[in-house]
């Protein structure tokens, strides 16, 4: 028992350094991109702030089962819109201040991919969530499919808000003077 | 640069460096928080679904109702091949029943549904299934309680092997909040389109202050302490031109430049009458006062003015009182006063004639009867015309006749300055007897099929003897009573509401009609309507002149129009300046237009025209 107890305690602190490296590799990975989509909903950096971070919270609690999947952006993402939707929900029942939408302004052309990125999800945040949901993930490089079972959908409905959703954001970038 | 670039630009995988620290910062929050949960026992997976999306198995329609149940939204499905309707327990409590009161089914649904709401409702779902694809729809539900919610529906067509439809699911959201928010937000967005934020200040001939505008600023003044008002009464000397043609317009807002330039600045300068400026000097002792006075007389009897083509000079008067607070004075009374001290002035032979105090109110209620009864006796006084369009007809077929006080020159002025004082005196009686004998002689040598308008001051219609004399002159001059329209101008001093209803009651039984004037400003109201017999309703042309640019005066010339019609009240227009307005009014029904693009008011045959020896400045007195 004596011989045996360290190790079993070494093996047991090992197991548990490599779960904790592997989160945090998951977290490196994943964290920006799960921000970033949750930036094209949501223009309350601290509503996004505090649903990505329970969002990874959850994910730690299930990190065993979790880290067998396949390509978990879609459980993130899927997780972080519920996260997302509470945390609203809660800040609209306690003041309708939040609720006014981001002023049109114009912009400058971006110079970078993160001016880019900030100037996307600023016009994605114009559209209906759904479309801009879908829209998102399908220039993330999703396929239609996905998009439905991540965002719970049906396909048609992400083959139509695609479309839609496309149309209405060139407008939006052409009402901010980016013509074609 | 073009939206796909700056897509392209954006599709970056690669984190930034900030975005690089943020995740190895947010890994090491996300390891203690869930320690500092979980051991104070909390629950942090709570109904969190942990099921790999990408690789549960399940049929759209389980996705999109589990879907709706993870985000706390509620999900109707309606099946093609059963024609069987599901919701689930949050679209019960959505719709205020308690899961498993109600059997779902398509009309215990549209029952939920706001009446008036129900078939953009339905058309929604029916359009999502013709088309085969999404649609949303927001609408109200009435919940068992009975009260009303605001809900968004996304309906979604599902679709099994080969993406063959084979239903509907509709995921259901309540906004309420959202949509009362979204319905503030609207409101308040017109709110700022229709409210004017001030009325229009300046006289737009002579850019001074409105009359209106100015006797509110001697209002405010006389409450504040000590000063002095002067009038200044301009005429122009000389022969008018050869030609014949009018300088008046450009000379008056000449003059007007003149005396703002020449008092001293801190004055306030404002229209007060015909050919009259008002100066206000605030905070200055009657000395002062009366050095600067004179000042401004001489200068404007010295300076020769350009008008168009002209070279021309003003006889100048001044009139000046001093006022201070607790003389009970009105500011009213002290433009009375200063245009008495002017008249003084021009008959003493003087340039300017002060007084230390305003004249006492018997006094100058006594002046002024004198000037109306003078004006009255000596018939100085004269009538205009304007013709009226009917827009059913597109066709002159009424008259209004207008009374014009004629100046000391004997030229026909306008008339709201003498109209006020003559109010104010209760005069209004005599003159408009006067204006009434003078209609029906004309009416009964007119055209027998024209129809003319009088005004009747409210005033008036107070008097017993009015109806009798009506009745007097109809028989007189042999005129059919229903060539005859009386316009109520109402005012706030009604004495009697019983006797003026004796009498509207009793013109109407002879077979006259009677409109209400100058609807929508001042002392009228919709009581008036109700309790007037009313034939026809004159909107103010405060709500006409500018509506082809104001969302707010076609809101509510398009309601009066409507409501009139209900109450069977005819409506006509004042003040309409072209014909887009005419198109514009004969499009919201109004039956009746008079105004500058129908033609002005012109002198009745036979009347004292206005081109002599001396032509007065025209002022425009009428401020807005």
């Amino acid at each position: 028992m004596s011989v045996v107890e360290p190790v079993a305690a070494r093996a047991e602190a090992a197991a548990a350094a490599e779960l904790r490296a592997s989160f945090e590799v998951f977290c490196h990975e994943y964290h920006p991109k799960v921000r970033r989509f949750l930036q094209g909903q949501c223009a309350d950096l601290d509503l996004v702030q505090e649903a990505t971070q329970e969002v990874f919270i959850t994910a730690w609690a299930k990190w065993g089962h979790l880290r067998e999947f396949d390509k978990p952006l879609g459980w993130l993402i899927k997780t972080a819109r519920y996260k997302l939707m509470a945390q609203q929900g809660l800040r609209r029942q306690n003041s309708m201040t939040t609720l006014d939408e981001v002023p049109d302004r114009l912009l400058a052309a971006p110079t970078n991919a993160q001016e880019a990125r900030d100037l996307l999800a600023e016009w994605l945040r114009q559209l209906p969530r759904r479309q801009s949901e879908i829209l998102q993930m399908s220039l993330d490089g999703w396929s239609d499919e996905e998009i439905a079972r991540v965002l719970g959908v049906a396909y048609n409905t992400v083959r139509t808000y695609k479309r839609v959703a496309r149309q209405r954001l060139r407008r939006i970038a052409e009402e901010a003077g980016f013509r074609a | 640069m073009d939206l796909d670039d700056i897509l392209a630009l954006a599709a970056d995988p690669t984190p930034t460096s900030f975005e690089s620290a943020r995740a190895r910062r947010a890994a090491d929050q996300v390891l203690r928080r869930y320690a500092d949960a979980t051991a104070a026992g909390l629950d942090v997976v709570g109904d969190v679904d942990p099921s790999d999306p990408l690789t549960t198995v399940a049929d759209e329609v389980t996705r999109i109702v589990r879907a709706a149940q993870l985000a706390k939204l509620g999900s109707v499905t309606w099946l093609a091949d059963t024609g069987e309707l599901t919701w689930s327990d949050d679209m019960s409590l959505i719709l205020g029943r308690p899961p498993g009161a109600v059997r779902p089914s398509i009309d215990s649904l549209f029952a939920a549904v706001h009446p008036a709401d129900a078939i953009q409702a339905h058309r929604a779902a029916v359009r999502a299934w013709v088309r085969g694809t999404v649609t949303e729809t927001t609408c109200r539900v009435i919940r068992h309680d009975g009260t009303t919610r605001y809900v968004h529906a996304m309906i979604e067509v599902v679709a099994g092997e080969g993406h063959r439809p084979y239903g509907i699911v509709a995921t259901v959201e309540d906004v309420t909040e959202l949509e009362l928010a979204r319905q503030e937000r609207d409101r308040l967005a017109r709110r700022r389109q229709t409210v004017r934020v001030e009325p229009p200040h300046a006289d737009p001939v002579t850019g001074l202050l409105t009359r209106v505008r100015f006797t509110d600023e001697v209002e405010r003044a006389l409450r504040a302490g000590t000063g002095a008002l002067l009038v200044v009464a301009t005429e122009m000397a000389g022969p008018a031109e050869a030609d014949g043609s009018s300088p008046e317009a450009g000379l008056s807002a000449a003059v007007a430049a003149f005396v703002m330039q020449v008092a001293k600045r801190g004055d306030l300068c404002g229209v007060v009458g015909y050919g009259e400026l008002g100066v206000l000097m605030h905070d200055t002792p009657l000395r002062a006062a009366t050095a600067r006075a004179r000042a401004i007389v001489e200068a404007l009897r010295g300076q020769s003015f350009v008008a168009g083509r002209h070279r021309l000079r003003v006889n100048a008067w001044g009139g000046l009182v001093r006022y201070r607070v607790g003389d009970g004075a009105s500011s009213f009374d002290l433009i009375i006063d200063a245009e008495s001290a002017w008249r003084r002035a021009k008959e003493t032979g003087e340039s300017l004639h002060a007084w230390p105090q305003p004249a006492p109110a018997d006094e100058r209620a006594e002046t002024c009867r004198t000037r109306v009864r003078a004006a009255v006796a000596g018939n100085g006084f004269t009538l205009y015309t304007q013709p009226i369009l009917d827009l059913r007809l597109n066709q002159i077929t009424r008259q209004e006749i207008l009374l014009r006080p004629l100046n000391d020159a004997g030229e026909p002025v306008s008339p709201s300055p003498f109209l006020d004082i003559a109010e104010r005196v209760d005069e209004m009686p005599v003159i408009d007897r006067w204006v009434l004998d003078r209609t029906m002689e004309l009416i009964a040598q007119g055209p027998p099929t024209s129809h003319y308008q009088v005004n009747l001051n409210a005033r008036s219609l107070d008097d017993p003897d009015l109806l009798g004399h009506v009745c007097d002159l109809i028989d007189q001059y042999g005129v059919d009573p229903r060539q005859v329209t009386f316009e109520m101008t109402e005012t706030a001093i009604i004495g009697s509401r019983a006797q003026a209803l004796a009498f509207a009651n009793g013109v109407r039984e002879l077979g006259c009609q009677l409109a209400l004037d100058d609807f929508g400003t001042g002392y009228s109201s919709f009581s008036y309507l109700r309790s007037f017999p009313i034939d026809l309703v004159k909107i103010d042309g405060e709500f006409i002149v500018d509506i082809r640019n104001s969302p707010a005066a076609q809101a509510m010339v398009v309601s009066l129009v409507q409501m009139c019609r209900a109450l069977g009240i005819l409506t006509a227009a004042e003040y309409v300046k072209d014909d887009a307005t005419i198109d514009l009014l004969r499009g919201y029904g109004v039956d009746f237009v008079q105004g500058e693009a129908v033609g002005m008011p012109r002198p009745i045959a036979g009347a004292p025209r206005s081109a002599g020896q001396s032509i007065v400045l025209e002022l425009a007195v009428r401020g807005l």
